[in-house]
């Protein structure tokens, strides 16, 4: 078959899948659930077979291949195509999107198998993978942004999926905005790009960017990387993640853990070329990812629901990819990319059945009330523990680099090798709790039918018969990558680094060296020791005797376990004083703006002037009938059925009426809105001085509530004066305006109608009278009838002569 | 100065018919024979065949339209009736005869009191109006559709709104809008006279003749303070949330969101014909802009009453398209266009979503909401879907609008994009959060419960809109081919204003095989031509 038919398939397969279930789904569900499963199932492995044939093609010939679909949008300079670029890097990422998506898709057929809005889940996930190759497959920076757009509404409706739960309605929504402010600095990267190669196209922006200005290169490096923070949960916009676990379990895995999260690592790597240019980028994208891995792996110690446990962990991963990314081991980020999505799909997989012994509450913590046996505590504590080493291990890693001694591959491998061990141990472990279940607590049953969501097959507790598949797939594929990790890892020569050298040739460290980043490493380091000894003692934290000093430290572990109330900051420094803000400008729109540009039929005075306008136009139509008559010829209007509106008929006489007056204001319209406002404002002054003192002692004195709060309260507080000082005494531009047309009509009408017409037909007919009365008093006399006869003949006869 | 003269091609040459004629005085005659129908059924049956044709006629003024070139087209030429579209104005026609053909099929829920033939011949009316406007090539022609608009709207708002205050409302936008034709008219009449000699109304000869710019000042902000408020730009937007909340269920209300007369008045008489001052005033335009967008989606974020909210919000949207078009380039003019066309999808829909609401609860205010999304999914999904185009989803319309306004911004200063960038962001605020606490989370209001699902009219409007939305947005390249020859010639005309450099024409060809644009550019044209007048063009802007 032809390349680009089987390349242009890939995609558009799921995307059929997404439009004929979304058409079952919004026709009202009419689909049965197999049909709805099957079609989306089979559509993603078709996909992964396809993206299995383009692997191996690639592998056969490297070079990376375009296929053009069509052009998309063209603007002037500013051309944008929808095709695909095929290359070791897209065809890695499409294997792990469309293997991980057929796979949790399989396993979701059981898990969902009971859910309300079974159909909109699988509509959801189709999309999802479409949305995703999209991003990994696309030519161009606009492609890769479309698709990460729409993975972002994706992921929107897959958290926000329990709707009627207002904690994922609002989760659904933090996460969309979050990822908002990421792709903003996206989109800047984007128009710099275009700004400066005058193309979006990976082929042409990736040939050109070894020559570009340095200045430009961290420019285009940090907007793009602010993007790659928002999606892939880095500081300071991760937060979003651990709420983003509302969403239902594979979901999660899919999206929150395996791939959309990764869409950041992809860029970067994607423009690793720009990013050389540009050491001050990596170096900023090294510290975040380094802070994040800590972050993720501090807060993970402490987290006592198994999904929280798990989305720290995998804001650990993520930072140690953009650890390595920072340190241009772009390979290196890659493959723990691959690697991560089979721990992680792995382990959020099989916590569903460690839920299920938990009775759907999630959190371990529970466990004596629940019964729940040791095990389980245990396996999450080794868990816990084990993920809160990758970073250390990776620390020293990254140190030794940083030291100098240039041994990066060793520790990748020890670093990948950990991971290796901890999901040994995981999974063994797993099993444990899995023979377990089948001896499940008697209580079970009680709750069965208040978490059937959380497991596919209620009646058994464990994994159903479908399920067990997949976790074994996942398992034999988890020790596979894992296995395979071993062999390539950061070493050049492995063959993972030779299949990605035409993309990424550059083994470069930049970053290397660095004092700023070698002081951040040890500090993460010594954090790390320090929170793995507080750990040590706050597991146990129910003991009763703590020496004083760590009872004294306790406030530590309150920091960590409320996730250094990032969230909270966020909310107390962002969220609430933008809706404070939009509050006081809403008041301020209404009580300053509106008065300031007018509001000719408010309270103000030009109300009255034309209503007075109004009753004198009525008054001389005859009322309001006579007012409606008039306006009938233009609208169809009769007085008839106008009976039903009598009420509004009163108060809107008709445009024409209106019209033809606007308002009748003749003088006093200077007085009121010129020499007012003016008073207004010497008083003002006074008052200003009186109330700036009282401002000062409340505002600055009494209270300290932070910069943006007292923005908030100064911009309320202005309002306010602003309103009753100016405002009060004014009527606003358009007031004053429709005052001066008022005006200016209205001395029409006093000058042409009021003494032109009032004044000078009277005057001009009683001229005419008294002139046809002096005719008449004339005519009576006969000597004058005798010479106008006289003269009137002689005239005849001149004129016939 | 003028590189491009503009001509006629007649409609007689291209359609054999007058067609624009019949689109701008079919909805009168319309309304004429309503007057005479006393049957409401037969009424609406007239309207709705009346504005099917129109909707059938105005898209196939778009399909015969040519948009390789920068002339009037389908001219209609007789002493001061005068009729034509260009690329900056071919695409409202159709835009407004879909929104219309929609309105009036959704009259009847619309219309709770009062007499369906009305508001039918009130609509009818707005749209003669609204379609003479967009034909108009005559100045005062189009003025005397800009003014005639405020009649049926008065009505509308008068007689069919839906809130207490609507008299008080309609005297409001009566008086505002009274204003800015007067504004409006005086800056016409000023500009006819400036090019010095005979007076003329033509905007072709206008064109084709230069306007001093020492007599632009005064025109631009005579025309400037009239369309702000038309637009409307801050701070001359108060009129709009009152008619929005008091005004109709939908009526000229989804015009008033969606299609900006306003803004096209900007792109089709005070940039061309104004570009000095344009370019000078460029600083107001672009801080009412980005204080507009800041303010309206700062307010937006806050409302709990959609309909309140979109008004707001149209607020910010005329500052994104304020910034794409005084951006001066091709690509924000392109932009601005293409965001104005999408307003008229997205905003309008929204304004039809909230007639949805309004007719099921009273005034679509999230109070009384929560949860609306179990009971309704139909109606979640036709306000998630409608709602994310308008934050700029790709694949729909507001994603290639947007977008291009950023670039188009971004060339001229980085500010202004980045402005438009917080305003998506905001933007994608407001709209998410009254869909978490309109459609999503626990019931409040025992009667959402019992609340229906879209019916089937309203599953067409809902249906029609977001279809549109994703035909724009997945194949724009023929819109844009459609903008193509007149923003070429106005970007022309701005280039040698505000020293701007041209973008390189090229096809899609030439971007496959490409080339470098910037080094080589300046000298280009020179070896194309080789005529001694060719190479002077690059240096005018040196002048300036």
């Amino acid at each position: 078959m032809d390349y680009n038919l089987i390349v242009t398939l890939i995609v558009v397969l799921p995307l059929l899948a997404t439009v004929v279930n979304g058409l079952g789904l919004l026709a009202g569900d009419k689909f049965h659930f197999k049909t709805v499963q099957n079609i989306t199932t089979n559509a993603i492995l078709l996909s992964f077979i396809g993206s299995i044939w383009v692997f191996t093609q690639v592998l056969a010939d490297p070079t990376p291949k375009q296929v053009h679909l069509y052009s998309w949008l063209v603007s002037g300079d500013v051309k944008i195509n929808i095709g695909f670029m095929i290359d070791a890097l897209s065809s890695i990422m499409m294997l792990v999107v469309t293997g991980f998506a057929f796979l949790i898709s399989t396993f979701s057929k059981n898990y969902m198998h009971e859910d309300y809005s079974f159909t909109r889940y699988f509509t959801a996930l189709a999309l999802f993978v479409y949305a995703m190759l999209i991003l990994v497959m696309g030519n161009n920076y606009v492609m890769l942004f479309i698709g990460w757009e729409t993975v972002g509404v994706c992921s929107y409706l897959l958290i926000g999926h329990y709707y009627s739960r207002l904690s994922a309605s609002r989760a659904g929504t933090k996460a969309f905005l979050m990822n908002r402010v990421g792709d903003a600095g996206f989109l800047m990267g984007i128009f710099i790009m275009v700004t400066y190669f005058g193309t979006v196209d990976y082929a042409e922006v990736l040939a050109k960017a070894p020559g570009m200005d340095s200045g430009v290169a961290t420019a285009i490096g940090l907007s793009l990387l602010l993007g790659a923070i928002g999606k892939s949960a880095q500081l300071p916009l991760g937060t979003w993640l651990a709420k983003a676990m509302e969403g239902p379990t594979p979901s999660s895995a899919l999206i929150h853990a395996a791939t959309m999260v990764t869409a950041g690592v992809y860029m970067i790597v994607r423009s690793h070329a720009i990013y050389d240019m540009a050491p001050n980028a990596l170096l900023v994208i090294a510290i975040i990812g380094a802070i994040t891995a800590v972050y993720g792996g501090v807060v993970g110690l402490v987290i006592t629901d198994i999904k929280g446990i798990l989305a720290f962990s995998t804001t650990t991963q993520l930072g140690l990819m953009f650890l390595a990314c920072g340190l241009g081991a772009y390979a290196v980020a890659i493959f723990h990319l691959v690697a991560h999505a089979f721990l992680k799909s792995f382990l959020f997989l099989t916590a569903p059945s460690v839920l299920s012994h938990m009775h759907g509450s999630g959190d371990p913590s529970e466990k004596d009330t629940q019964g729940a046996p040791a095990p389980v505590f245990r396996l999450i504590l080794v868990g816990t523990v084990a993920l809160a080493l990758v970073p250390f291990l990776a620390g020293w890693w990254t140190t030794d680099v940083t030291a100098g001694s240039g041994n990066l591959q060793t520790f990748v491998l020890v670093a990948i090798g950990l991971m290796a061990v901890f999901a040994t141990i995981y999974y063994s472990k797993r099993m444990m709790a899995h023979s377990f279940a089948e001896h499940g607590p008697a209580g079970h049953d009680e709750f069965g039918g208040n978490h059937a969501h959380d497991h596919g097959d209620a009646s058994s507790g464990s994994p159903g018969s479908g399920m067990v598949g997949p976790l074994a797939t996942l398992a034999v594929l988890a020790a596979a990558g894992l296995a395979l990790g071993l062999l390539p890892g950061g070493v050049d020569s492995t063959w993972f680094n030779q299949f990605m050298s035409p993309v990424v040739s550059v083994q470069a460290s930049q970053a290397g060296g660095n004092p700023v980043l070698a002081y951040l490493l040890f500090a993460a380091i010594g954090l790390l020791l320090l929170s793995s000894w507080f750990t040590a003692v706050y597991m146990d934290r129910f003991k009763p005797e703590l020496s004083s000093a760590l009872i004294k430290m306790r406030w530590a572990y309150a920091l960590v376990v409320n996730r250094f109330y990032l969230d909270e900051l966020y909310d107390a420094l962002f969220i609430s004083s933008t809706k404070r803000l939009g509050k006081a400008l809403d008041r301020f729109d209404t009580n300053v703006i509106d008065r300031i540009v007018g509001a000719p039929t408010g309270t103000t005075h030009v109300t009255t002037a034309l209503t007075t306008w109004e009753q004198r136009f009525l008054a001389a139509k005859g009322g309001a009938a006579g007012a409606t008559l008039l306006a009938s010829p233009l609208t169809g209007w009769t007085a008839d059925e106008q009976k039903q509106d009598q009420k509004d008929a009163i108060d809107s006489p008709g445009v024409v009426g209106w019209l033809t007056g606007v308002s009748a204001r003749t003088s006093g319209w200077t007085e009121k809105s010129v020499i007012e406002p003016a008073s207004g404002l010497m008083g003002s002054a006074a008052q200003m001085a009186a109330t700036d003192a009282a401002w000062v002692e409340k505002n600055v004195v009494s209270r300290a509530s932070g910069v943006a709060g007292w923005v908030t309260e100064n911009a309320a507080f202005d309002t306010a004066w602003i309103e009753k000082n100016i405002i009060g005494k004014s009527s606003g531009i358009i007031g004053t305006l429709t005052d001066f047309l008022g005006g200016v009509s209205a001395w029409l009408e006093h000058h042409l109608f009021g003494e032109g017409v009032n004044v000078g037909i009277p005057y001009t007919s009683g001229v005419f009278a008294r002139f046809m009365l002096k005719m008449e008093a004339l005519l009576s006399k006969p000597a004058v009838i005798i010479a106008v006869a006289i003269l009137l003949s002689s005239i005849i006869f001149g004129v016939l002569s | 100065m003028n590189t491009i003269q503009i001509s006629e091609i007649f409609a007689s040459d291209q359609m054999g018919f007058p067609i624009l004629s019949i689109l701008v005085w079919l909805p009168v005659l319309t309304l004429v024979l309503l007057a005479f129908i006393r049957n409401d059924m037969a009424a609406r049956s007239l309207a709705l065949a009346s504005t099917a044709v129109e909707l059938a006629l105005a898209t196939m003024v778009w399909l015969k339209f040519d948009g390789a070139t920068a002339n009037m087209q389908f001219v209609e030429h007789a002493g001061l009736y005068q009729l034509g579209v260009d690329g900056v104005s071919v695409l409202f026609l159709p835009v407004t005869a879909l929104l219309m053909l929609l309105t009036v099929m959704y009259s009847e829920p619309a219309v709770k009191s009062g007499s369906q033939r009305h508001y039918l011949m009130a609509m009818l009316g707005f749209e003669a109006s609204m379609m003479g406007a967009f034909a108009s090539v005559d100045l005062l022609m189009f003025w005397i559709f800009f003014a005639a608009e405020i009649i049926p709207s008065y009505f509308l708002i008068a007689n069919f709104g839906t809130g207490e205050k609507r008299v008080a409302a309609a005297k409001t936008y009566l008086s505002y809008m009274v204003v800015a034709s007067v504004l409006v008219l005086a800056g016409l009449v000023m500009l006819a006279g400036a090019a010095g000699g005979e007076s003329t109304y033509d905007w072709i000869q206008l064109m084709n003749s230069t306007i001093p710019p020492a007599a632009q000042a005064t025109i631009f902000l005579l025309l400037f303070l009239g369309l702000a408020i038309k637009a409307p730009l801050f701070p001359f937007h108060t009129w709009m949330p009152k008619v929005l909340e008091q005004g109709p269920i939908v009526g000229m209300s989804v015009y008033i969101v969606g299609v900006k007369l306003g803004t096209y008045a900007f792109l089709r008489f005070v940039i061309p014909l104004l570009p000095e001052a344009s370019h000078q005033w460029l600083w107001l335009m672009a801080t009412l802009g980005v204080i507009g967008i800041v303010y309206g989606s700062l307010i937006a974020l806050i409302q709990t009453n959609l309909r309140r909210l979109l008004a707001f919000a149209c607020l910010a949207h005329s500052g994104v398209v304020m910034l794409g078009l005084f951006s001066l380039n091709f690509v924000g003019f392109q932009g601005g266009l293409l965001q104005m066309i999408n307003l008229g999808l997205t905003s309008a829909g929204l304004f039809f979503v909230a007639g949805f609401l309004h007719t099921r609860m009273g005034q679509p205010d999230t109070s009384g909401m929560g949860g609306v999304g179990q009971f309704t999914p139909l109606l979640a999904f036709s306000f998630l879907v409608i709602g994310l185009a308008g934050v700029g989803m790709p694949g729909t319309s507001g994603f290639n609008g947007e977008h291009l306004v950023m670039i188009g911004a971004y060339k001229m200063h980085w500010g202004m994009a980045l402005a438009v960038g917080a305003g998506t962001f905001l933007a994608a605020g407001y709209f998410l959060w009254f869909y978490q606490r309109a459609f999503l989370g626990n019931v409040v209001n025992p009667s959402v419960r019992t609340m229906p699902d879209l019916s089937s009219t309203e599953m067409l409007i809902a249906g029609a809109m977001m279809g549109v939305i994703f035909w724009v947005g997945l194949a724009t390249t023929p819109f844009l081919h459609t903008m193509e020859g007149s923003l070429r010639m106005l970007d022309d005309r701005m280039r040698h204003v505000t020293g701007i450099e041209a973008a390189p024409l090229k096809g899609v060809n030439a971007i496959l095989l490409h080339d470098v644009p910037s080094a080589a550019h300046p000298t280009a044209p020179a070896a194309d031509h080789g005529a001694p007048a060719t190479p002077a063009m690059p240096a005018a802007p040196t002048s300036h």
